[in-house]
């Protein structure tokens, strides 16, 4: 097995699968849905760090 | 016609009312069990910290947990050595560090409001803004559940594109916190 991972512990990579995580560290570009969930995420922090209220709506 | 739900996001508390919590799927049950039986635990006994959406009662916060997200320590280790363009000195290390999202679910009666994707969100804020600075972090990491691929992949993790992990019934997706 290549991989090994708990739900609560360490995620272990090898053989294939450790050469392909290696290559997406080096050669992946920006990720602009990250960057995005970044962005709303800092929003949130902020909110949970001050205790704020939140809505959201469904139609 | 449109319905609003007020909240806040905070951490468990030990009050929090976590019996009602429904997911709606049986193949969702042990994360409803993790919830009302082993979270408070967990997070007393350092192990792990749960972040919860409270609906509110009229503006009033009455514990009611409609989504939740674990987090915990982890790291990465690369059995067969590697070498980080930006970092060529951290080879000598067996593992680079994690954030684990050990736990993500949602109250099927508040799905559709975007909670999941908040809290995943949330996660990448408090490893990039607060674990980074403060001690290091370059991952956040999951064993994604197949049927949340797509919903990770919108947040902008990736999937390890192996035949083993693809395969895999939970298979790796990951954040490189360097490339935010």
């Amino acid at each position: 097995m290549a991989i090994k991972s708990t739900t609560f512990g360490r995620v272990e990579l090898s053989g294939n699968d450790a050469a392909r995580f290696v290559t997406h560290m080096n050669e992946d570009n920006a990720n602009p849905k990250a960057k995005k969930s970044l962005q709303k995420g800092r929003q949130i922090l902020s909110s949970v760090r001050t205790s704020a209220r939140a809505s959201a709506q469904v139609s | 016609m449109k319905i609003d739900v007020d909240y806040i996001v905070r951490i468990l508390l030990d009050t929090d009312s976590v019996n009602n919590f429904k997911t709606g799927d049986i193949a969702f049950q042990p994360l409803k069990t993790f919830l009302q039986k082993q979270a408070k635990e967990f997070q007393k006994a350092m192990v792990a910290q749960t972040y919860v959406c409270i609906k509110l009662d009229q503006g009033v916060d009455n514990g009611k947990v409609i989504a939740f997200i674990t987090l915990t320590c982890s790291e990465i280790d690369i059995r067969n050595g590697y070498t980080l363009d930006d970092c060529e000195h951290a080879a000598r290390y067996d593992s680079l560090p994690a954030i684990k999202i050990a736990r993500l679910a949602v109250d099927n009666r508040f799905r559709k409001y975007g909670l999941g994707s908040l809290l995943v969100s949330l996660t990448t804020a408090i490893a990039t803004d607060e674990i980074y600075p403060t001690i290091g972090c370059r991952f956040v990491v999951t064993d994604a559940k197949q049927a949340a691929i797509y919903f990770y992949l919108t947040q902008g993790f990736i999937l390890l594109d192996t035949k083993d992990n693809l395969e895999a019934p939970e298979p790796i997706m990951f954040l490189d916190l360097l490339k935010l």
